[in-house]
C-alpha cells in the first residue's frame, strides 16, 4: 500500500486538514492576543500535590468576586517543580508573568493585585516570559535556570491546555504528520536515521535502525508501542510530557506506524499516573474527531488504531519483552532473545517499542526536519534530552538541556547547586540501573557514550544530586532493594543474587560488615551483570558496583570503623544532646515519639541511647539559635548520664 | 476525599456484570483485573473463579497473571489507603522518615491495616512527583513535602471523614 | 548440506567442528554432538526457558553472553563454553541455587538422581559463601501418587511448561514474583482439587526433590517401568493396558482388540472372567476407583470388526507336527501361535466340546457359549485342527504317528478329596462333574436343599449353577469370608442371589437318612498362622452339628489328572514339572503348561503360559521363537491430553446388571456390560501412566567430575 498519491497531488483530505491548522493557529494567536486577561495555572500532578488544586478554586472565586472577566486554563509543568504552585497571567499588551510558590490567599492577592490594581507583585514572581519587560522582574530566559535548557519537547508544556488539540494544532502540531502522509516509508525511516535519534527510554538504540528492521520483516500484522510505563524511581519526564502535551507523543505513534507498516497501537502507561492516562484518553477521542485515527488517515489509505493500556504495577513490564507479555495478558516475565521484537514482537509480530520522549522527537522531526533537531547535541548523541533534576539540588525540576552539557552545568548552573550549599557528592542517573558518579565527573559532557563509559547509563532521564549528607552505602543498598522488589522472579541471578547482595549491604549498613564483603559485592555484581536474562537485572548491579568504584572508602569506614560518614545508617549513627549547647528549652523532649528524651526547664536534656529510634525529629526542631542537637557516627559525645542543670557559662 | 466501594449485593452478579463489557480475549485479562479490583476493591476468589471462567483460561493461570503484578489485592483494604512513595528523591528527602512516622502513628506496617480497618498501609514505587518529595497518596489525594506535624493533620481529615 | 533429509550446518564448540541441524539451539547441537553444556532448565521436550543461566556461552561476534538454549546455531558460529567469565558466572549461578535450597540430600526422595546435585558436583563447586535461605512452604503430602515440596524448587518451570504446553492440562503456575515466586495450583489446592490428571509428568521432569513419587522404591530401568506402569506387568500375559484404554477412549474399539490380541486371544473370554491382576494394582485407586478393565475389554471385543486380522502374518510352513493335548485356553492359545509359526497343529480334546474350564468350568452364565464357540472359530480358521471325544492315553502313540513335539495342557480336572467318612455316598457329588455336565447340557437333578463345601471359585460358581437349578444353597467355608480365594465380587454376586454362607465350619463325617444326605460339621475358630503365612483354622471341640441336604456339592481343590503312561515327573502339589520358561518336561520333545503345571490357576495365567510355551516350542522346532507381532500400526499417542474438569473424582463406571431376583430364573448372561458413553468415560478415567515414560531422559553431566576448584579458579 502506498503512501503517496498516485499523481503526486495533495489529497483532499490533507488540504481539508490544513485549513483546520490555519484555523486553529489564527484562534492561537487571537488567544494570545485576547482582550481579555489569561491565567494559566500548572494542574499537572506535581502541581496539584503541592496545592495547585486550591490555587485554581482560590482564584476562579476571586475572579467571580471582583468580577473580572478572564480566561482561566490548565496547563502542564513548566518545569519550574521547586516552585509549584506556578500560575502565570498574561494580560492584554504584557507579557505573561510567572508567579510561584503561591498558596490560595497569596494567589488570589496576586490576581487581584495585577488585574485591578495593575500591581504585578514582583516578590511573588518568578519572570517574564517573552520579550517585553516588566520592571522589577527578570525575563525567564535570562535566569541561569532557563539560560542553558532548549526547551523543544517541553515547548508546548505550561503553555497549552493538553486537553484541547486545537491548542496543539495552532503551534504546528500535526504539520508532522501531514508531511509523513506525503512521504514513502522509506523517506521517514532516513529522515529519522539521518537525525541521529536514538531511543529516549535508556538503551539509546538508533531508532531510525530499529523501524527500518520492522519495517523489512514481512508480516500482514505489525504493532507499534509507546512505552510509558516509566518505573525509575526519580523519574517523571515522561509523565510531565503526557500530562502536559499528550498530542506531541501521539503524533510521532502515528507517524512511527506509517513508518513501519502498523496498523495497531497500544500506549503502556502505568497507572500510578491516572491524569496522564486521562489525558491520553482525550487525546486519542480528539484524534478519532479530526481523522487522524482510524480508517484512511488524511487520505493516505491505511487506517491506525490505538488501544490504551494501564500498567499494573510491575517495573520490569518496562523492559520490552515484559510489556509485550503484559499486553498480551501474561505475567511480565522476559523472554530470552532472539528473537528481537522488531521481527517478533506482540503475538509474535514484528514489533516496534518507542519510549513517550523518542516518539515526541518523532513528531518534531517531522516537524521542523531532521537538520533543525541534529543541530544540537553531540556527535554521537543529537538532539536534546529531558532530566528530572532532583535530590538534594536546590532547585529542582524537569530541565531539558542538548547532550554535552556538563554536570557541572547542569547540577550548578541550572539546579542552582546543592541543597544548603553543602559539599557535592555525586549524580545518580539512569535510576535503579544507572550508577552514581563522583565530582570528577562534574566536566564530563553528558551523552550516551560517556555515561556509559564512567559505569553508569542514561537510562530515561532520572538525575538525582548528592551531597555530604547521603551515605553511598544507603543509596546502593535502596536501589538494590527497588529492583529485588521488582525483580521478575525467572532468572536465579537476578532473584537470588540481588537479594544476596542485598543482605551483604544490609549488613554493612549495620555495621556487621567484614572485609571480604566488598569482593564479594563486586564478584556478585559482575556475575549479574553478565549474566541476567534481561537488563532489569543486568543493570540492577550499577548503583552497588559503582559506588563500590568510587566512593570505596564510604565502604571501609562502615566496615572497618564502623562508622557511617554521612551519618545516615540508623545503625551506626546516634543522636546527642551537646551539653554546652543546651538551653533546656524541652522542645525536644515533647517531640520525641518514644519518649527518650529526659530534662527538665533550664535543664541540660540527656537522650536514651537504649530508647532512641534515631528518627532525627529532635535533630530537626531543635531551634537553629541552639543546634544542641549533634547526629554523630563513630565517636560517642560525652554527655551528662541524667539532666543536671543548665550550663550558664561554658566549662573549663 | 474517596471512600472505598461498599461490596453490596450477590457477588457473582456483581462480578458478571463488570466483565460483561470486555471481549473475552486474552488480552483483556489485565484490564479486567483492573477493572473489578476497581469496584470491589480487591480480587475476592469469586472473582478470580467468574474472570476465569469468562476468559476461557484456568484459574491457576488467572492467579499467576494477578498475583504478579503489584497493584492487586486479594484481601480488603482499609476505608482509606495510604500509599507512601519509596522513589529515590522521596527516599533521599526523607521518605522513610514519614514511612516510620505512618507507622507508628497508625501501628501498621506496611501491606497492612489498621485495627479499626480505617487505614491500610502500602509502600508503592515512584509516583513521579519526586520534585516535592517525600510524598504520599491517601485514596486519590497527592500530598506532598509532609512532614511528620502535618501528617497528623492529615490524617484527621481522614478520620472524621 | 543434507542429511536425512534435513538441512545442516557446521559450527565450531570449543575448538571442536561439528554438524548440527538447520534450525536447532546451540545447545541442541552441542549436546547431540556429545559436548556438554551445563544446564537444568533446558528440557529435551519443552520450549526453552532461559532461567537457569547456566548454558552461557561466548560466541565470536555476539555480545555479552548468549544463552546455548535459545540462540540458534548457524553456519560459521564459533562458540567457546569454558571462559573464564562463563565459568565464573556459572559458579556463582550455582552458589546462588545452593543458598535457597535446603540440601538435605542425603534424606531427600531424590538424593542421587537430583540434577541438581550431578551438577554441584560436575562443577566442582563444594559450599557456598552466600547467606542460606530457605523457605518453610508446608509440603504437600495429602497428595495420592506424589508429594509436592516447594522448598526444594528452583523454579525452573519444566512442570509448569510440561503440563500447559506439552499435555495441555496446565494445573500449575508460577505465582507472585521475585522472591516471592513459587509454582502451585490455584488457591493452592492440593493436586486432586485442582483437576491434575495424575499423568505424572511433572515428576517425571522435575529436576530436584520439589516433585517426587510416593512410595519410590525402584532402583533400575525395568524396576521403575514395573512400579509406575503396574498394570501391564500385573498382567501374565503382558497386555499392553494403557494402549488399548486409549484406542476405547478415542472410540477405535477394534484397535483395542487388536493390541490385547496381540498378547492373549479370547478377548472376549477374559472380558467377561479374568481375575484382572491388572485392576488390583491399578494406580487409579490411589485416588479413588481402578479403572474397570475388564469390563472395558469387554465392551471392545463385543464392538470387535476383526480389524486386528489385517495385519496379521503366518509365517511358511515348516512341515512339522505338534500335538496339543487339550484345548483349553493354555492348549488352544499355544495352537494359535503355533500355527502363526508355521508349523502343523492338531489339538485333542478329551471332552465332546472345545474350551477345556473355559466351557466345563465357568458357567454359562458367565460366560456364554456363544462368545466362547467363536473365538475358538478364530483359532480354528487358522488351520489348527482339533479333535474332540479323544483323550489321548500315551504319548508315544503320538511320536510314532509323527508328532516332532507334544504340549500336554490338560489342566486340573480331578477333584480333591475332602478325606471324610461318607465321602463317596449318593447325594455327593464333586464341583468339577457337576459343572461339566451342566455345560454339557445333562439334565441334573439337585433337590431342594444343596450345600456347597468350598471357598474358591469353583464352589462359587457351583453354588451359583446350582441356584438357577431351583436349589436352595448354602455354601460351607471352614475360614471366614475375607479369607475366601474367591474373588470378593463372585461372592457378592452368589449371595446377592440369594445362596446362604456358613463360615468356621469344616465337614466331619457324611451320611444317609431318609433319602437325604446327612452332613456332620463342627465350628473352627482361627488359629495360629501356618507355613504360608494364613492363620489356620482350629476345630472347637464338642461343637459339631448336622444338617440335612439334598445334595452334597464338594470343591475343596482339583489337581492334574495326568495319566502314568505319559511317564511325566510330578512337580510339587500333583502336578507336573515342567521348566517355567522353556516348558519343557523331563521327557524329550514334551512340554507342558497350564493348570496341569501350576494347579487351578486364572485364564490369563494359562494363556500367557500357552502364548510362552508355544515359543519355546518353536526354538525347539528350530525356529526364532519371536511371538511379538504388531497387530495394528504403532502410533504415537496423543500427547495433549487436555484438561477435564473434577477428573480425579470421577467415579469407576458400572455395567448395566439384570436384577438380582431375575437372575437365577436362566442361565443367561446377567452382566450386560457397560453402555457406549460409559465405557469411553470409564477409559478415560484412565491416568495414561505410561506416557510418563515416552518423556525424554536428560543428558546428564558427564560423570567424570572435573577436579574441585577453588574460588579463585585454581585447583584444589
Amino acid at each position: 500500500m502506498s503512501f503517496v498519491h498516485p499523481n503526486g497531488t495533495v489529497h483532499a483530505k490533507v488540504k481539508d486538514f490544513l485549513q483546520i491548522q490555519k484555523e486553529a493557529s489564527k484562534e492561537w494567536m487571537q488567544l494570545q492576543h485576547s482582550e481579555k486577561p489569561r491565567i494559566l495555572v500548572g494542574t499537572a500532578s506535581c502541581g496539584r500535590a503541592a496545592g495547585a488544586l486550591a490555587v485554581l478554586s482560590s482564584i476562579k472565586k476571586e475572579l467571580s468576586r471582583a468580577n473580572l472577566d478572564a480566561t482561566v486554563m490548565e496547563v502542564g509543568c513548566l518545569g519550574f517543580c521547586y516552585r509549584e504552585p506556578l500560575l502565570a497571567i498574561q494580560k492584554p499588551g504584557r507579557p505573561e508573568i510567572l508567579y510561584g510558590n503561591l498558596t490560595p490567599d497569596t494567589a488570589s492577592e496576586v490576581v487581584s493585585d495585577y488585574l485591578t490594581k495593575d500591581s504585578p507583585r514582583p516578590d511573588l514572581a518568578c519572570g517574564t516570559l517573552g520579550d517585553h519587560e516588566v520592571a522589577g522582574i527578570p525575563n525567564l530566559l535570562s535566569l541561569p535556570e532557563l539560560q542553558l535548557q532548549v526547551r523543544l519537547i517541553l515547548r508546548n508544556c505550561g503553555h497549552i491546555d493538553p486537553e484541547d488539540i486545537r491548542h496543539y494544532m495552532g503551534n504546528g502540531g500535526y504539520t508532522g504528520l501531514v508531511k509523513a502522509v506525503q512521504m514513502t516509508q522509506e523517506e521517514i525511516i532516513e529522515e529519522i536515521k539521518k537525525s541521529g535519534l536514538r531511543g529516549r527510554g535508556g538503551a539509546g538504540f538508533s531508532t531510525g535502525q530499529k523501524w527500518e528492521f520492522c519495517y523489512k520483516a514481512t508480516s500482514p500484522e505489525k504493532y507499534t508501542i509507546c512505552n510509558a510505563d516509566e518505573g525509575d524511581p526519580g523519574a517523571f519526564m515522561n509523565r510531565s510530557l503526557l500530562e502536559g502535551d499528550p498530542h506531541s507523543v501521539l503524533e510521532g505513534m502515528v507517524i512511527a506506524a506509517r513508518a513501519i507498516g502498523a496498523r495497531q497501537g497500544y500506549i503502556y502507561c502505568r497507572a500510578e499516573y491516572p491524569l496522564a492516562l486521562r489525558r491520553l484518553r482525550t487525546a486519542v477521542e480528539q484524534m478519532k474527531q479530526y481523522g487522524l485515527l482510524g480508517n484512511n488517515i488524511l487520505g493516505s489509505g491505511s487506517g491506525f488504531e490505538i488501544e490504551i493500556k494501564e500498567g499494573a504495577g510491575a517495573f520490569v513490564c518496562g523492559e520490552e519483552t515484559a510489556l509485550m507479555a503484559s499486553i498480551e495478558g501474561r505475567r511480565g516475565m522476559p523472554r530470552p532473545r532472539p528473537p528481537f521484537p522488531a521481527t517478533s514482537g506482540l503475538w509474535g509480530k514484528p514489533t516496534v517499542i518507542n519510549n513517550v520522549e523518542t516518539l515526541a522527537n518523532v513528531a518534531l522531526i517531522l516537524q521542523k526536519g531532521w537538520q533543525h533537531f541534529a543541530q544540537y547535541g553531540t556527535e554521537t548523541s543529537k538532539g536534546t534530552k529531558t532530566f528530572s533534576l532532583v535530590g538534594r539540588v536546590k532547585k529542582t525540576g524537569l530541565i531539558e538541556v542538548p547532550f554535552g552539557l556538563t554536570m557541572r552545568q547542569i547540577v550548578y548552573d541550572i539546579g542552582g547547586g546543592t541543597l544548603g550549599d553543602k559539599r557535592f557528592k555525586a549524580v545518580q542517573t539512569g535510576g535503579p540501573s544507572g550508577g552514581c558518579l563522583p565530582s570528577s565527573f562534574l566536566d564530563v559532557p553528558v551523552d550516551y557514550e560517556s555515561l556509559t563509559a564512567a559505569g553508569s547509563i542514561m537510562g530515561s532521564g532520572g538525575m538525582i544530586v548528592m551531597n555530604e549528607d547521603t551515605c553511598v552505602v544507603d543509596v546502593a543498598k535502596y536501589f538494590l532493594d527497588f529492583t529485588q522488589k521488582e525483580s521478575c522472579g525467572k532468572c536465579v541471578l537476578c532473584r537470588e543474587g540481588t537479594r544476596q547482595m542485598l543482605y551483604i549491604l544490609e549488613d554493612i549498613a549495620r555495621g556487621n560488615g567484614k572485609p571480604e564483603h566488598v569482593d564479594l559485592l563486586l564478584e556478585l555484581g559482575e556475575a549479574i551483570k553478565a549474566g541476567s536474562l534481561c537488563g532489569l537485572g543486568q543493570t540492577a548491579p550499577n548503583p552497588a558496583l559503582t559506588t563500590i568504584r568510587y566512593f570505596r572508602d564510604e565502604y571501609d569506614a562502615h566496615i572497618n570503623k564502623k562508622q557511617c560518614p554521612a551519618r545516615v545508617c540508623r545503625d551506626l549513627i546516634a543522636f546527642y544532646v551537646l551539653p554546652e549547647k543546651c538551653a533546656g528549652c524541652g522542645i525536644c523532649l515533647r517531640e520525641c515519639p518514644v519518649g527518650a528524651i529526659s530534662g527538665g526547664k533550664r535543664m541540660i536534656h540527656v537522650i536514651d541511647q537504649s530508647k532512641c529510634i534515631k528518627c532525627g525529629s529532635c535533630y530537626e526542631v531543635c531551634p537553629p539559635r541552639f543546634s544542641a542537637v549533634a547526629k554523630v557516627s563513630g565517636e560517642p559525645v560525652k554527655t551528662p548520664e541524667k539532666p543536671i542543670p543548665v550550663y550558664d557559662q561554658k566549662p573549663d | 476525599m474517596t471512600t472505598r466501594a461498599i461490596g453490596g449485593g450477590d457477588m457473582r452478579d456483581q462480578i458478571h456484570e463488570i466483565l460483561s463489557p470486555f471481549k473475552t480475549d486474552r488480552s483483556q485479562l489485565i484490564p479486567i483485573l483492573q477493572r473489578v479490583q476497581e469496584k470491589l476493591t480487591y480480587l475476592p476468589e469469586e472473582a478470580i473463579s467468574g474472570i476465569a471462567k469468562y476468559l476461557n483460561l484456568t484459574e491457576n493461570e488467572v492467579l499467576g497473571v494477578a498475583s504478579f503484578y503489584a497493584q492487586f489485592r486479594f484481601t480488603r483494604p482499609g476505608d482509606h489507603v495510604i500509599k507512601v512513595c519509596s522513589g529515590t528523591a522521596c527516599h533521599v528527602r526523607g521518605g522513610e522518615s514519614l514511612l516510620q512516622a505512618l507507622q507508628t502513628e497508625l501501628k501498621v506496617n506496611p501491606g497492612g491495616m489498621t485495627e479499626d480497618g480505617k487505614f491500610s498501609l502500602e509502600q508503592v514505587a515512584c509516583l513521579g512527583c519526586c520534585a516535592l518529595s517525600p510524598v504520599m497518596v491517601i485514596n486519590d489525594d497527592p500530598y506532598g513535602k509532609v512532614s511528620s506535624r502535618k501528617l497528623k493533620q492529615i490524617l484527621d481529615i481522614y478520620r472524621k471523614g | 548440506m543434507e542429511r536425512n533429509g534435513l538441512e545442516t550446518i557446521n559450527l565450531t564448540i570449543d575448538g571442536k567442528k561439528i554438524t548440527a541441524e538447520k534450525g536447532s539451539s546451540v545447545l541442541d547441537a552441542a549436546l547431540k554432538a556429545g559436548m556438554y553444556i551445563p544446564n537444568l532448565c533446558h528440557h529435551p521436550d519443552l520450549s526453552p526457558f532461559g532461567a537457569c543461566r547456566l548454558c552461557l556461552v561466548e560466541i565470536r561476534g555476539m555480545r555479552g553472553l548468549p544463552a546455548a538454549c535459545s540462540t540458534p546455531a548457524e553456519e560459521g558460529m564459533i562458540v567457546q563454553t569454558e571462559t573464564p567469565k562463563t565459568k565464573q558466572m556459572r559458579r556463582v549461578a550455582v552458589e546462588l541455587l545452593i543458598a535457597s535450597h535446603p540440601g538435605e540430600c542425603l534424606t531427600c526422595d531424590k538424593n542421587m538422581r537430583c540434577e541438581l546435585q550431578a551438577l554441584v558436583a560436575y562443577l566442582g563447586v563444594d559450599k557456598s559463601r552466600l547467606r542460606k535461605e530457605t523457605r518453610t512452604i508446608p509440603v504437600d503430602l495429602t497428595s495420592p501418587l506424589f508429594v509436592r515440596d516447594p522448598n526444594k524448587c528452583i523454579l525452573c518451570g519444566r512442570c509448569v511448561r510440561i503440563c500447559q504446553d506439552v499435555r495441555g492440562v496446565g494445573v500449575l503456575s508460577f505465582m507472585n514474583r521475585g522472591k516471592q515466586t513459587l509454582i502451585s495450583s490455584a488457591f493452592d489446592a492440593p493436586l486432586s482439587g485442582s483437576d491434575c490428571r495424575f499423568c505424572g509428568s511433572c515428576v517425571e521432569v522435575c529436576p530436584t526433590g520439589a516433585l517426587s513419587d510416593r512410595d519410590h522404591k525402584w532402583r533400575t530401568w525395568s524396576e521403575r517401568e514395573e512400579a509406575l506402569v503396574p498394570c501391564k506387568h500385573a498382567c501374565p500375559a503382558g497386555v499392553d493396558i494403557p494402549r488399548y484404554l486409549r484406542y476405547i477412549a478415542e472410540g477405535r474399539y477394534p484397535e483395542a482388540v487388536a493390541v490385547i490380541r496381540e498378547k492373549a486371544p479370547f478377548p472376549g473370554v477374559l472380558g467377561r472372567v479374568c481375575t484382572h491382576p491388572c485392576e488390583d494394582i491399578c494406580r487409579r485407586e490411589k485416588l479413588n476407583e481402578p479403572i474397570s478393565i475388564r469390563n472395558l475389554k469387554r465392551f471392545a471385543a463385543d464392538h470387535d470388526t476383526g480389524l486386528w486380522k489385517q495385519h496379521l502374518k503366518m509365517l511358511p510352513s515348516t512341515g512339522r507336527k505338534v500335538a496339543i493335548i487339550g484345548s483349553g485356553p493354555g492348549g488352544l492359545t499355544a495352537g494359535y501361535f503355533l500355527r502363526k509359526f508355521g508349523h502343523d497343529v492338531t489339538v485333542y480334546e478329551a471332552n465332546p466340546k472345545l474350551g477345556g474350564t473355559m466351557r466345563t468350568g465357568i458357567p454359562r452364565f458367565r460366560l456364554p457359549e456363544k462368545i466362547l464357540d467363536n473365538e475358538i472359530e478364530e483359532i480354528r480358521r487358522f488351520g489348527v485342527e482339533t479333535k474332540t471325544n479323544a483323550r489321548i492315553e500315551s504319548l508315544d502313540d503320538l511320536f510314532k504317528q509323527g508328532c516332532d513335539a507334544i504340549l500336554v495342557a490338560i489342566g486340573a480336572h480331578r477333584n480333591s478329596r475332602m478325606g471324610i467318612d461318607g465321602e463317596d455316598s449318593a447325594g455327593v457329588i464333586d464341583s468339577i462333574s457337576f459343572l461339566r455336565d451342566v455345560s454339557l447340557g445333562k439334565k441334573m437333578n439337585l433337590g431342594r436343599k444343596v450345600a456347597v463345601v468350598g471357598g474358591g471359585n469353583a464352589a462359587i460358581d457351583a453354588a451359583r449353577t446350582a441356584l438357577r437349578l431351583r436349589s436352595e444353597v448354602t455354601i460351607l467355608y471352614r475360614r471366614t469370608r475375607t479369607e475366601m480365594p474367591a474373588s470378593a465380587e463372585e461372592v457378592d454376586a452368589a449371595i446377592e442371589e440369594g445362596a446362604m454362607t456358613q463360615f468356621l465350619v469344616a465337614p466331619k463325617r457324611i451320611g444317609r437318612n431318609n433319602g437325604t444326605v446327612t452332613l456332620e460339621c463342627i465350628r473352627m475358630e482361627m488359629g495360629e498362622p501356618d507355613a504360608s503365612g494364613r492363620r489356620r483354622p482350629v476345630p472347637i471341640g464338642g461343637s459339631e452339628f448336622t444338617s440335612e441336604f439334598n445334595t452334597v456339592i464338594t470343591a475343596i481343590g482339583q489337581v492334574p489328572d495326568v495319566p502314568t503312561a505319559y511317564g511325566l515327573e510330578s512337580g510339587p502339589g500333583k502336578t507336573l514339572l515342567a521348566d517355567p520358561l522353556t516348558a519343557k518336561t523331563n521327557r524329550k520333545g514334551v512340554f507342558a503348561c497350564g493348570d496341569a503345571v501350576s494347579g487351578p490357576a486364572s485364564v490369563i495365567e494359562a494363556i500367557a503360559a500357552g502364548r510362552k510355551a508355544a515359543g519355546a516350542i518353536d526354538k525347539y522346532l528350530q525356529g526364532k521363537g519371536h511371538l511379538d507381532e504388531p497387530l495394528i500400526p504403532p502410533s504415537e499417542p496423543d500427547c495433549h491430553f487436555g484438561r477435564q474438569k473434577g477428573f480425579a473424582a470421577l467415579h469407576r463406571e458400572s455395567s448395566r446388571m439384570t436384577r438380582a431376583e431375575k437372575r437365577t430364573c436362566s442361565f443367561d448372561e446377567f452382566d450386560l456390560g457397560l453402555e457406549e458413553k460409559a465405557a469411553i468415560g470409564e477409559a478415560a478415567r484412565c491416568l495414561k501412566c505410561d506416557l510418563r515414560l515416552k518423556v525424554s531422559q536428560v543428558v546428564p553431566p558427564p560423570i567424570e567430575t572435573r577436579p574441585r576448584q577453588r574460588i579463585d579458579g585454581s585447583p584444589d
